[in-house]
């Protein structure tokens, strides 16, 4: 057993895992419903293969998350046409939540990324891994991390520029 | 951005995405109500076709069983099982 490994149960993995894939799910679709969907197939996915992943270790189970949910999301896009971006900012607003537009915003800004810089963005800005560990956990370069990283920074900070105020940076 | 700008971008970048895009308490309570029912019913699903799957390999050895009987003995296959008498 390697100090990483996690022998929990399925409520536990579900509880840490939930925040990255539905954040994933969200930045794909940039629509909450749709997330929602991809993300409750993804664990069904994972629950069905549990008992594999409770031999993993935390990256790597992030790691099958990601392309669960990327195979997941392909099926899903081959079943279903695109919703208007309009119908999806209303509903939104209709569920008058403080923080809708904000999300969706953030969800646009990173659909707009191709899907590896996307996940790239996410690890690094929403579950705070650092450069070394994307790298590993994508199979890649650290050099290739810092590179698109670079490019995505710049790119999310031009297009989310106007919440700047509102998080008073 | 490079320099200190770099930092404090990606700051901001950290801040508005933690903020956009964490699952609030209520949300990831309805997600795991709406999984736990899923999983339900695969599990369900799961059951019935094990039990499907049960009955078929019983006809099948069931069909087996009388081929068997048909080829070693037609007299009795006619007489005993099907009630024909010559």
């Amino acid at each position: 057993m390697t100090a990483e490994r996690t022998a929990d149960t399925f409520d536990d993995f579900f509880q840490r895992h939930l925040p990255l894939v539905r954040a994933v799910a969200l930045a794909r679709t940039a629509d909450s419903a749709r997330a929602d969907d991809l993300t409750q197939e993804t664990f069904l996915r994972a629950w069905r293969h549990f008992a594999h992943l409770q031999t993993c270790g935390l990256s790597a189970q992030r790691a099958w998350l990601l392309r669960a949910l990327r195979h997941v999301a392909v099926d899903a896009h081959r079943r279903a046409e695109p919703a208007a971006l309009e119908e999806t900012a209303d509903a939104a607003i209709a569920k008058n939540d403080p923080n809708a537009l904000l999300r969706l915003d953030v969800a646009r800004a990173l659909a707009e990324l191709d899907e590896t810089d996307r996940e790239i963005a996410l690890l690094r800005y929403f579950v705070e891994m650092n450069s070394r560990e994307i790298g590993e956990m994508l199979g890649m370069p650290e050099g290739t991390v810092r590179r698109r990283l670079a490019v995505c920074r710049e790119r999310l900070a031009c297009r989310l520029a106007a919440w700047s105020e509102d998080t008073g940076k | 951005m490079n320099g200190p700008d770099t930092g404090e971008t990606d700051a901001f970048l950290q801040s508005v995405m933690q903020r956009a895009l964490k699952p609030m308490p209520n949300e990831t309570q309805a997600m795991a109500a709406r999984l736990a029912e899923a999983i339900h019913d695969a599990e369900r699903l799961e059951a019935e076709h094990n039990l499907w799957q049960c009955f078929t390999g019983v006809m099948v050895r069931t069909a087996t069983v009388v081929r068997q009987s048909v080829s070693l003995s037609p007299a009795v296959w006619n007489a005993d099982i099907l009630g024909l008498r010559s």
